[in-house]
């Protein structure tokens, strides 16, 4: 006796499935199919056995650590510091100074021990310079009506700093199998109607993908908004570390373990599949999701250290971080917002429009 | 079976009367309810015969009113063509160009024709002025008033003619707007662009504040796929059933209003829709 009540689905049109006395079999209510008992059995059973097995590939597989060993005879030569306003700790090596946090700008950060648990496995190095990424931060002011005249002039943009930002570098292979329902419309008209046909189809998709060192930054203190902005970062350049690539800068170390991350990988590991198998359904008006799975095959981690310019400055009591991909020089940062200005631009395009509509109006009407 | 009886007389009559000889200037009813009486009393019928016979001897034009339960009942799905199949079985209108201009209606679907015959009621009766008389009875028809709807027709098919007769036919050339005062144009065009300018203003400053706005969380990894990206190990697109939704079109909103008369090959004008 069954301990659980179970509402099919009917493989045509998804409607709800009834038995019917008279047929002796389960007919949809919507389209009037009909199907054998056993065959509807036999169709659950193994749909359900597909979303088991999705899930257990995922919580039978961890992610697979690459590397992973400490610093030893290097960790001599490192050189650390804590910010006590934003809890930041930085590290470099020894003929480096650090003079402020590059996340809140904090001139008194204090000089720490070094006890750097895990060694970076890779490194990007820099690529642009620091006039490169001043130029560019002077260029991302420009044109921007709505931004305080004062706030370029008070950027303190000579303090602005290289730092390689920690990320975990996920590999992983994506297998999906989604279904969608589409329709397909065509009108005619008699003299008294317009007569419009409707075909609706279901639409099965599947297919596997395999990701590689999809970024995720290690560093609680960084906004994932801003380290999401600047990719891509071109892994061409990609190093095994070596303590040769960071004189000059500073660098970050992880405070977000790999578990901590892999949620946001796995988010963007499901959208992208999702969207890659919607976009194979062509030749619809209208194309509805129906149900599906995707199960996310774990692969390696890598930790690897990217570069990024940054700066931090304070505006009327509210922080705000630039940062810039030292490799490409795609520059993000949220910007001030002068209301004054916003309410002048404002009026004076409804203004202008209003009189452009007037005049208009008084000649043609 | 009282409704398949009255079908089968008024078939019988449709019949009958193709055998008879061409009807002279008169006929001797102009309005015909057929398969029922749907609520009009035998003396408001007569009233309004009485009436549409005035119209009609006065004016050479003849109006008639035929009204049917279901025009399927004749094997006609379209009432246009409904009513110049009455028009021409009934030898409806008057002199040897049988002028006049019937309301034909078909009661189970609600369509409603006014079709003219004739160029004296094509000139009496334009497209827009049809129009106009459909406005004076659409409003009863809406409250199942038919009487009110029936005598409401008759009234402004007299005032059509009497205007033809004047040699100004209600048309859409009459109809024009008189030329605003400047004030009016100024408080039209400040309303206008008051409205139009705080919404491009708003757009536009919408834009100016997203250009301030640079760091958006990443939702997808299409970067980092390698080379071949997807592969797709099924596609399958099953057919499963359709469905149909119909639309009444109201023919009358498609009238030119340049003003004039449509007439069709067959000599007939229409103007038709759904009550």
């Amino acid at each position: 006796m069954a301990d659980k009540i179970t509402n099919y689905k009917c493989p045509a049109c998804g409607g709800p499935l009834q038995f019917s006395n008279e047929t002796q079999d389960l007919m949809c209510e919507y389209c009037e199919s009909h199907f054998p008992v056993a065959e509807v059995e036999a169709m659950f059973e193994q749909k359900n056995a597909a979303a088991v097995a999705a899930a257990e590939k995922q919580t039978d597989t961890a992610w697979e650590m690459e590397g992973g060993e400490g610093w030893g005879a290097d960790g001599d030569k490192m050189s650390a510091y804590s910010c006590p306003s934003c809890g930041a700790e930085l590290i470099c090596d020894k003929t480096t100074a650090a003079t402020s946090c590059p996340y809140c700008g904090n001139p008194s950060i204090v000089p720490g021990q070094f006890d750097g648990a895990l060694k970076p496995d890779l490194v990007l190095p820099f690529r642009l310079d620091k006039e490169a990424a001043k130029a560019a931060l002077r260029n991302h002011y420009k044109g921007k009506k709505l931004l305080p005249a004062a706030f370029a002039d008070e950027n303190h943009i000579e303090e602005i700093k290289g730092v390689y930002v920690p990320f975990w570098l996920f590999d992983g292979k994506a297998e999906g199998d989604l279904q969608y329902e589409g329709t397909r419309s065509h009108t005619r008209e008699t003299h008294n109607e317009r007569i419009t046909t409707t075909e609706h189809y279901s639409i099965r998709r599947a297919g596997t993908v395999e990701f590689e060192k999809i970024p995720v930054d290690a560093s609680s203190k960084m906004p994932d908004a801003h380290m999401d902005a600047i990719e891509p970062f071109d892994y061409v350049d990609l190093k095994p570390f070596s303590m040769a690539y960071l004189p000059g800068f500073l660098a970050d170390k992880y405070d977000v373990s790999v578990e901590g991350s892999a949620a946001r990988v796995q988010e963007r590991i499901e959208n992208t599949v999702r969207e890659a198998l919607r976009e194979s359904c062509v030749g619809y008006e209208t194309v509805n999701y129906v149900g599906g799975s995707i199960g996310v095959e774990r692969g390696k981690v890598h930790y690897a250290l990217l570069p990024v310019w940054m700066l931090s400055t304070k505006w009327n009591g509210q922080n705000f971080l630039f940062a810039m991909n030292g490799q490409t020089g795609k520059l993000i940062g949220d910007l001030p917002i002068d209301k004054g200005r916003f309410w002048k631009y404002f009026f004076l395009t409804a203004g202008i429009v209003a009189a452009v509509v007037t005049a208009a109006a008084t000649v043609l009407l | 079976m009282k409704k398949k009886l009255f079908s089968i007389f008024a078939i019988a009559i449709l019949l009958v009367s193709l055998a008879l000889p061409a009807m002279a200037e008169e006929t001797e009813y102009f309005v015909y309810l057929i398969d029922s009486d749907y609520g009009v009393s035998d003396e408001e019928v007569d009233r309004m015969d009485a009436a549409a016979k005035e119209i009609s001897d006065r004016y050479n034009c003849g109006v008639y009113i035929a009204v049917f339960d279901d025009m399927a009942d004749y094997d006609c799905y379209d009432i246009e063509e409904f009513s110049e199949m009455v028009y021409t079985n009934w030898e409806l209108g008057y002199g040897s160009e049988s002028t006049g201009v019937a309301l034909v209606m078909s009661m189970s679907e609600r369509d409603y024709d006014i079709v003219a015959y004739g160029n004296g009621a094509h000139y009496a009766f334009t497209d827009y002025g049809k129009e106009v008389v459909a406005d004076r009875f659409l409003d009863n028809f809406r409250n199942d008033d038919w009487a009110g709807g029936f005598a409401d027709y008759i009234t402004a098919c007299g005032e059509l003619l009497e205007a033809a007769e004047n040699g100004t036919p209600v048309d859409v050339s009459m109809e024009e707007a008189e030329p605003l005062m400047l004030a009016d144009k100024l408080l039209t065009g400040l309303g206008v662009g008051i409205v139009l300018g705080v919404i491009v203003a708003l757009i536009y400053c919408s834009i100016l504040k997203a250009q301030m706005k640079t760091a958006v969380a990443a939702t997808q990894a299409h970067a980092y796929i390698p080379r071949g990206g997807i592969v797709m190990t099924r596609e399958t697109d099953h057919y499963t059933y359709s469905t149909e939704s119909r639309v009444a079109i109201n023919r009358d909103d498609d009238n030119d209003h340049g003003g004039g008369t449509t007439v069709n090959s067959d000599g007939f004008s229409h103007s038709s829709g759904k009550f």
